[in-house]
């Protein structure tokens, strides 16, 4: 019987390392190959592990991909804080006040929330360029600053986490909106804060097409579009291509390692 | 009191006012300009001209239009059936506890968090004919190379392999969420009555994961009527259109030959479909 039971867990093992092979080996073949340094004549050549740092100084030296990172960096970073905070502002009242509209105010949330990249952006990008905004971070910093999913996330995290007497008994000792806000509300919901943040900067970090569509120089390409654009997966170039694929990868991953738990709890949240 | 109240609302208007203009400018006054833009032929010069319905006549004679149409359904029906499949069995098979499961749930989950454009980029090279890592390992274990992205036939499976790849990676923690949020006295009281594991997984289990699966099928749907970011950089909507779906239609017109309103009636078309999808999931899950 026992014997039965190891031989499964066996089993189960040998069941998870071949899927680990399956979804993570993309990326470890990519990372071997961006660090071999004799150029990749068939793909099997990756498992005569070499290394060298060479096809990162190329990948940074040869192309615009510091001022594409920079970009990224600046689009995704101001989109995540502010979104996070607008989120929070509206997601507070929603969560634990009356007010006229509310309902009305909500619903109008819910409708953006269905509303596709495609159904809006013709009209914005013709807006944009009339006011000479494309090519500016602008696009972005407007489009990304308001998210409906961020809305709902904490509105229902405000619900469920901060309890409406303490709110009740700072106003009755004279605490303002503000400051109740401030001092009572944030402090208490720093774990959906932090959720939602990480989902906007994955967002906005893989965002592609509004991104495409926003920026027509190579000077104001964001990662994904200069990538794209290099468009030169060829033999010759592979390793200094996977070098720079890893490079534009980098900041996910190390959110990925230090902030997954709020991540697979982000995704939970979506299905209440 | 009245008046205290008053500034109360105000107060409370004011903390929604950041969200409320930014939805205004950038959501819904572009969303109801869409709606308007496709009645009209507009190519950036000059005033839109109203054209009632024409750009959607045109657009139903375009062969090209029900090519991106079908090509779209095509590869919804690629990767919705097995993404969801997939996604349970990897659910069930992280769902115990075991030393190390963590990791391995976390490697599972990187496709889903990584960009779509890098890792486009990956498979198009796993995927290359003559030197990319797939055939490579084909031949060395005496199998003919592929065709994967080149062959019109092949092109529109292999992108959407990529795509069951990603979703598979979401499906598998929504499923394990599902699968964690079933009480184990269910499965204790099936044990003691003599049901099986297989029995009770097929009678218990899936019945009681179908508004989950049913989350996950709507959303991997909307999600795949979307797709363009894979195609775009895998195959350029090739060879011979193969892969050459609505969005992808959409983008070359409104972008490529800047006509805003026929751009507008596709994307207006694609939107009535995917509403209709949302529609469909908030009746179903409310039966539940």
């Amino acid at each position: 019987m026992r014997a039965v039971r190891h031989l499964k867990t066996a089993f189960v093992y040998l069941g998870l390392v071949l899927l680990a092979v399956v979804m993570a080996g993309p990326f470890i073949a990519m990372i071997l190959v961006a660090f071999q340094a004799n150029p990749v004549v068939t793909g099997v050549d990756i498992f005569n592990l070499d290394f060298t740092l060479d096809n990162f100084t190329r990948a940074l030296n040869e192309s615009r991909l510091s001022r594409w990172f920079w970009n990224s960096l600046v689009t995704t970073g101001v989109i995540t804080i502010a979104g996070t905070f607008f989120s929070s502002l509206s997601g507070y009242v929603l969560a634990k006040r009356d007010f006229p509209g509310k309902e009305v105010i909500f619903w109008l949330f819910l409708a953006v929330l269905m509303f596709p990249v495609h159904a809006w952006i013709i009209p914005m990008f013709v807006q944009m360029s009339r006011m000479g905004l494309v090519n500016t971070y602008w696009p972005f910093f407007l489009s990304g600053s308001s998210s409906a999913f961020g809305i709902f996330l904490l509105r229902q995290y405000i619900e469920q986490n901060v309890v409406t007497d303490v709110l009740d008994a700072a106003r009755i000792d004279g605490c303002g909106e503000f400051r109740t806000y401030g001092l009572i509300v944030l402090p208490s919901i720093i774990p959906g804060l932090t959720t939602l943040a990480i989902f906007l900067f994955i967002q906005w970090w893989g965002q592609f097409m509004f991104a495409l569509i926003m920026t027509t120089t190579s000077d104001m390409f964001t990662l994904p579009v200069g990538i794209a654009m290099m468009q030169g997966v060829a033999r010759g170039n592979l390793r200094y291509m996977m070098a720079t694929t890893t490079l534009a990868m980098l900041p996910t991953i190390i959110v990925f390692i230090f902030f997954q738990k709020y991540l697979m709890r982000g995704v939970v949240m979506q299905l209440d | 009191m009245t008046k205290g109240k008053t500034k109360q609302w105000l107060v409370c208007y004011l903390f929604l006012l950041p969200n409320i203009i930014l939805y205004l400018t950038v959501r819904l006054v572009p969303f109801l300009s869409t709606v308007g833009l496709s009645f009209t032929d507009w190519r950036l010069i000059g005033s839109p001209r109203f054209i009632g319905l024409k750009n959607f006549v045109d657009m139903f004679n375009y062969p090209v239009f029900w090519k991106a149409l079908q090509n779209t359904f095509q590869y919804a029906l690629y990767v919705v059936p097995p993404s969801i499949i997939l996604g349970l069995l990897v659910a069930v098979l992280v769902n115990r506890d075991l030393p190390g499961i963590k990791v391995f749930r976390a490697l599972y989950f990187l496709p889903y968090v990584t960009s779509v454009v890098f890792i486009a980029i990956v498979w198009k090279w796993i995927f290359a004919a003559d030197w990319g890592l797939l055939n490579d390992l084909l031949q060395k274990v005496g199998l003919p190379r592929v065709q994967w992205l080149s062959s019109p036939r092949l092109a529109m499976l292999s992108v959407a392999i990529v795509a069951i790849w990603q979703n598979v990676s979401f499906n598998m923690l929504v499923f394990l969420a599902g699968l964690q949020g079933i009480a184990r006295d269910v499965y204790e009281a099936a044990m003691i009555d003599g049901t099986s594991k297989l029995q009770s997984f097929v009678y218990i289990t899936i019945p009681l994961l179908r508004p989950t699966a049913l989350f996950a099928a709507i959303i991997t749907t909307i999600n795949s009527f979307q797709v363009f970011d894979l195609t775009y950089v895998m195959t350029q909507g090739g060879p011979l259109d193969s892969t050459y779906t609505l969005v992808y239609y959409l983008y070359d017109y409104g972008f490529r030959y800047l006509e805003m309103g026929h751009a507008s009636a596709v994307a207006m078309v694609l939107f009535l479909l995917i509403f209709a999808l949302s529609v469909l999931q908030r009746r179903l899950l409310a039966e539940k």
